[in-house]
């Protein structure tokens, strides 16, 4: 199960020649040095890699404090609140979970580089390149998440009401209700939200890969790190690659989900038994 | 006397109605914006998927737009190239369907049954799930290259080497084992969740009738996680259906178009050809299978209840 990953790990120490004469299912590193291990910072060696780990982290922030705005507010609403139309809203987000978002990326290519007033577009969207390739685009999506929204619904509606006109009778408006109220009971799901918002966005390969990145400052760590593994020659024809490089380069960039996964595995059990056994 | 109750109705009306002007404040406030932004950026795409196929048109001058009707579902559903493609994925997908249930059901058997260090096996089980699929989808490409892991091996053991990216086997082999790999781990926690669901006497129970393993798999547990199967399968179908990350970077649809799957080709056909109508029309199949699987999740989830 874990054998590729300590191929890698093994495979990131061992030399470029201890590598091509290995005869056995892991490479001998024979002339093991303690420098040898300085394999796993050569990620950070890269131009701008660091650049880009700031903006996979800028991405996180923007979207875990954005997901996390809607997914409460709108899941309370719909949880606590009666007004006209609610099922009529509520049928209308679930028809984002009956579709898969890979689907439609032509369409929202369309509506990305064409979108008004944006990247040199004019009111009517020509004559520019919309959100195309700017940093923007990696931000102007995906605010409004409906799974998010149905999970928090579910939370609150569990939740007893009574904490709701006990703090409306105490003069609690809207917002204070749902923040200083409802929230703090309900840590579990921030947690599962920040995680999976984290995990997504470090991994986040196929966003960047059509969207941006015709722009080089526009590639967050998961898609820079397969440009990286192609400078050392993944899959190249001409250039021998150093596949000890490739494998440091690749475990370094596993790291971070990988210690996030560890400490924080509970949330994740748990927030995949929630979606799975209330549907 | 009266004018008190009246006065007290008074308030609780005033007290309604004050409830009443708060919630469309909150909504309209709150809510509409987000449904605004939602229509924008999940509805919009959606609906526009359908009118983008049916045109011819490159993505850039509005002008440029051609109206060709089914031009394109008819290229998509009678020449050779296009329709193997969902075939390809649905071939792909039910290999690897078939593959995680199977062995995921069993495996959280087994870590559910009170074994030494099932935690840790859980860890590890799980732990392929929250990798980047781009980043060990490379790093099987560095298994797998002509110069690769493997074939260095076999070279050094005096072997001829194989060339995985010219054989319709090996590329199938090495995309499903990858996806299973990586996709194994939510299968078995959801089952181990199904699993944990049923309530111990009815083991206890069968324990003293006399029931076989084999009875007690048949009779008592998967009747009672049928639900749970149907849930895994379909979600897992449809991931498999759209299967891209795997196939763009180690096969790249190779050799000569037989890893191709749906997906790759909507890509394809959008990013690297410019051919929007097309991609659109090929997304919009995609829907329509996925809907309906997704409708039919939602079915047996009710029947279920």
């Amino acid at each position: 199960m874990i054998y590729p990953l300590i191929f890698a790990v093994v495979g990131a120490i061992s030399s470029p020649a201890e590598y091509y004469q290995m005869g056995g299912i892991l490479p001998y590193p024979k002339d093991f040095t303690i420098s040898r291990l300085g394999n796993f910072i050569l990620m950070f060696k890269a131009e701008r890699t660091f650049y880009s780990i700031f903006l996979t982290l800028a991405r996180f922030v923007w979207y875990s404090v954005i997901g996390i705005f809607t997914s409460f507010i709108a899941g309370y609403i719909f949880a606590k609140y009666n007004f006209r139309f609610k099922n009529a809203c509520f049928y209308y987000l679930l028809v984002s979970l009956m579709v898969p978002g890979v689907a439609t990326i032509s369409s929202s290519f369309v509506i990305l580089s064409r979108f008004p007033l944006v990247g040199g577009n004019n009111i009517f969207g020509q004559g520019g390149h919309g959100f195309i390739d700017t940093v923007g685009v990696l931000f102007v999506t995906g605010w409004v998440s409906a799974y998010n929204i149905f999970l928090v619904r579910q939370c609150v509606t569990d939740l007893d009401d009574a904490y709701r006109e006990a703090a409306e009778i105490d003069g609690a408006g809207f917002l204070r209700t749902v923040w200083q109220v409802y929230m703090p009971m309900m840590k579990p799901i921030i947690g599962l939200l920040i995680i999976s918002t984290f995990i997504g966005q470090w991994n986040d390969y196929m966003f960047p890969l059509m969207y941006s990145a015709g722009n080089e400052f526009a590639q967050p760590i998961g898609y820079y790190i397969t440009v990286l593994l192609r400078l050392y020659g993944l899959g190249s024809v001409n250039q021998l690659p150093n596949y000890p490089a490739i494998f440091a380069i690749s475990v370094t960039s596993l790291i971070p989900p990988v210690i996030v996964y560890i400490l924080l595995q509970d949330y994740f059990v748990a927030g995949l038994t929630m979606g799975g056994v209330k549907t | 006397m009266k004018a008190m109750q009246d006065a007290a109705v008074g308030t609780v009306r005033k007290k309604i109605s004050m409830r009443k002007r708060m919630t469309r404040r909150v909504v309209l406030i709150f809510l509409l914006p987000m449904l605004i932004y939602y229509t924008i950026f999940t509805v919009l795409p959606i609906v526009s998927v359908f009118f983008l196929s049916f045109v011819r048109w490159r993505g850039i001058e509005f002008s440029q737009i051609q109206w060709v009707g089914f031009q394109w579902y008819k290229l998509i559903f009678t020449s050779n190239e296009y329709y193997p493609l969902i075939l390809n994925a649905m071939l792909m997908g039910g290999i690897i369907l078939v593959i995680s249930l199977v062995a995921g059901f069993f495996l959280a058997q087994m870590l559910v049954a009170k074994i030494p260090c099932s935690k840790l096996f859980r860890t590890m089980w799980y732990l392929p799930v929250v990798l980047s699929m781009a980043v060990v989808s490379q790093l099987v490409l560095a298994l797998i290259s002509s110069d690769g892991v493997i074939n260095t091996i076999i070279v050094n053991n005096g072997g001829n080497p194989i060339a995985f990216k010219d054989s319709v086997f090996w590329m199938y082999f090495f995309i499903i084992v990858l996806c299973v790999w990586k996709g194994l781990g939510t299968t078995i926690i959801m089952f181990m969740a199904g699993l944990q669901a049923i309530p111990n006497e009815l083991y206890e129970a069968a324990k003293i009738d006399g029931v076989n393993a084999w009875q007690k798999l048949i009779y008592i547990t998967l009747p009672l996680i049928r639900n749970m199967f149907a849930f895994i399968m379909i979600t897992s179908v449809i991931n498999a259906f759209v299967i891209f990350e795997p196939v763009q970077l180690i096969s790249g649809g190779g050799p000569d178009g037989a890893t191709k799957v749906i997906m790759y080709q909507i890509y394809d056909s959008a990013f690297l050809n410019f051919n929007l109508g097309l991609s659109a029309a090929l997304s919009v199949v995609v829907l329509i299978i996925c809907g309906l699987l997704t409708a039919l999740n939602m079915r047996i989830a009710k029947t279920g209840d």
